[in-house]
């Protein structure tokens, strides 16, 4: 989950590190410098999410009445494989946003690189199984 | 006096004040929501389980909660979008203080007809 891609080549310290760039990657004068791939992922599912977490929020929450949430809802829902799709690549884009929002939140936080890099870890390994775990129950779900 | 001064107060006046990234705290709320779904997905195979789980979903509280929910995504949203157009077109960075106060007015005017949607059915059947 770390962003730990490429860093920059135009003399990026640890006092560039943003939220939003953890590997903070500008230069002194604050000019773009090559950005970390986990910059780019976040560029990208940002995007992405920003068509996709409205769509979700309101397909299941507000045009569906919460109290009638349960196993019903994605048995109908998953009935097509076009929502089931959509479920999963919501989930899994939310994750890889989340996940390196959240360790670039810690990268402004904690100071410690070496605190860093073991919470980045272990965020990153409980974030890939419960993806896995997910994916897993997404695509075998029986709707019948 | 600058933003940032007037966010970390003068230097001999008041204790700086810590600034708070509601962005952030958005992002975190959605990242917790997402999380708390997904694990609750993992046991959809016991039907029975999920459906007394999601039985509570009914109940004010939890309606209260997803209505906070809505409220930290739509701004997270909307927040991102506007940093993605600042990132895209730098120039928009000039009119910085209108597309704050855009994100604020849309996230209030989206977030009060769902959170009416999300209530209602449960005025609806309990009055």
């Amino acid at each position: 989950m770390g962003a730990s891609g490429p860093r920059s080549t135009a003399g990026a310290t640890d006092d560039h590190r943003t939220e939003a760039d953890p590997s903070g990657s500008t230069d002194q004068t604050g000019r773009d410098a090559v950005r970390s791939w986990g910059w780019h992922a976040l560029q990208v599912s940002s995007w992405l999410l920003v068509v996709m977490l409205p769509i979700h929020i309101l397909s299941i929450w507000v045009l569906h009445d919460p109290g009638r949430f349960g196993v019903a809802t994605f048995v109908d829902r998953w009935h097509s494989s076009g929502w089931r799709l959509f479920d999963w690549a919501f989930l899994m884009l939310a994750f890889l946003h989340g996940g390196l929002g959240l360790s670039g939140l810690l990268a402004t936080v904690i100071r410690n690189e070496t605190a860093r890099i073991v919470i980045a870890a272990v965020l990153a390994t409980a974030f890939t199984a419960l993806a896995l775990l997910v994916s897993a129950t997404i695509f075998s779900f029986d709707v019948a | 006096m600058s933003t940032h001064q007037a966010d970390l107060g003068e230097a001999g006046s008041a204790p700086p004040r810590r600034r708070v990234r509601w962005g952030a705290v958005a992002g975190t709320v959605v990242l917790v929501y997402v999380l708390v779904l997904s694990v609750a997905l993992t046991g959809i195979g016991d039907r029975n389980r999920f459906n007394r789980w999601s039985d509570g979903m009914g109940s004010i509280g939890a309606r209260l909660v997803m209505c906070g929910v809505v409220l930290a995504a739509l701004f997270h949203t909307l927040d991102g979008l506007r940093r993605l157009v600042v990132e895209v077109a730098p120039s928009a960075g000039r009119h910085d203080l209108r597309l704050r106060t855009g994100v604020l007015f849309l996230t209030w005017a989206l977030a009060i007809p769902a959170a009416v949607m999300i209530v209602g059915p449960w005025f609806s059947e309990t009055f």
